[in-house]
């Protein structure tokens, strides 16, 4: 039997240090998108946080509704932002800035709920509806700022006079 | 014949366990730097889903009581506990929620149900307020909560949650 042999040569000192230099980069620059990643998770506990303080606020405005209807909520302004603070153990309505933390701002909007004649949640375009005037549409919004700009995170619901107080 | 015998200097040699140094260091600075990413990640992970299984499970039994028994809750402190009646068509029972070792726990009628938070999790501060309320129909709890993971590692990592539940059974 013939073996061939053919001329083995070894890789060189320098040519092994480059494939290394190279595997070792392309490692640290995994390991940089990793911490890329854990940068996005870090971010993740706001959101939580602002969540936890938007439902809050619904729960904070049904005590206001609660306690009553025509002294706490009747007579805001639709379209108004008003801010929500805890205070004497009880909450309240604020119409300047407040924060909550120092991190977090939370506000709400209230706006007109129209209704049809059949008593049916309408568009205030359709004709013939009326403003329903034991009920709010509550937009709850919480906002928060980082290095890549401001994030809000918004509750759409309804506000009814449950008690007619 | 002279035969061409290879070989490297020392100083190639050198220059190459320079370079070898070098790039060990970097990978052992890059493995280091994983590890602590890994760990604050998990940190925050495990503060967060405290804080969820935390939060919906104690809104949804403070919605769902129907009056505080006062005597055996401890308001307005950062080591609260909160004790609720219940009472529904089906009977009448009551829920304790408590700190133990730094953990929640959730009885039910003096039997205990299991914690609810994870373990990796530390509740640093638990403090129950009730709602003052006009109107004596409607009242309910604010909570505030304070986690941190238990070697409070990283230091400023402590997070703080809060939540307001009205207890519909006094509707």
């Amino acid at each position: 039997m013939i073996y061939l042999y053919q001329k083995n040569k070894g890789s060189l000192l320098i040519e092994v240090l480059v494939a290394t230099s190279i595997i070792v980069t392309a490692v640290i620059a995994s390991v940089g998108v990793f911490g890329t990643m854990a940068h996005l998770s870090y971010k993740n506990t706001a959101k939580i946080q602002a969540a936890f303080l938007a439902d809050e606020g619904i729960e904070a405005t049904k005590t206001l509704r609660n306690a009553s209807w025509n002294t706490n909520i009747k007579n805001l302004t639709i379209g108004t932002k008003y801010y929500l603070y805890w205070n004497n153990h009880s909450w309240n309505i604020n119409a300047s800035t407040t924060m909550v933390d120092n991190q977090f701002v939370r506000y709400f909007t209230l706006y007109n709920v129209y209704r049809d004649a059949s008593f049916n949640i309408v568009a205030s375009t359709t004709s013939g509806s009326s403003i329903d005037q034991d009920m709010r549409g509550l937009i709850m919004n919480v906002q928060w700022s980082d290095e890549a700009g401001t994030s809000t995170k918004s509750i759409d619901t309804y506000l009814y006079n449950l008690f007619s107080n | 014949m002279k035969v061409k015998r290879g070989g490297y200097t020392l100083v190639e040699l050198l220059i190459a366990l320079f370079i070898s140094t070098l790039l060990a260091i970097a990978v052992s600075q890059a493995t280091t730097s994983l590890y602590s990413t890994y760990k604050n990640v998990y940190a925050l992970r495990e503060i967060e889903s405290g804080a969820i299984s935390i939060l919906d499970r104690l809104t949804r039994e403070i919605k769902n009581s129907t009056s505080i028994d006062l005597s055996n809750s401890v308001l307005d402190s950062d080591s609260g506990r909160v004790s609720l009646n219940v009472a529904s068509s089906t009977g009448s029972y009551n829920t304790k929620i408590y700190l133990s070792n730094s953990r929640l726990y959730i009885s039910r009628d003096g039997i205990e149900l299991g914690p609810l938070s994870p373990s990796d999790v530390k509740v640093t501060l638990v403090n129950y307020s009730l709602i003052n309320s006009n109107n004596n129909t409607a009242t309910g709890l604010r909570v505030e909560l304070v986690l941190e993971s238990p070697d409070n590692s990283p230091t400023d990592w402590s997070k703080t949650f809060y939540a307001t539940a009205i207890m519909r059974g006094t509707y």
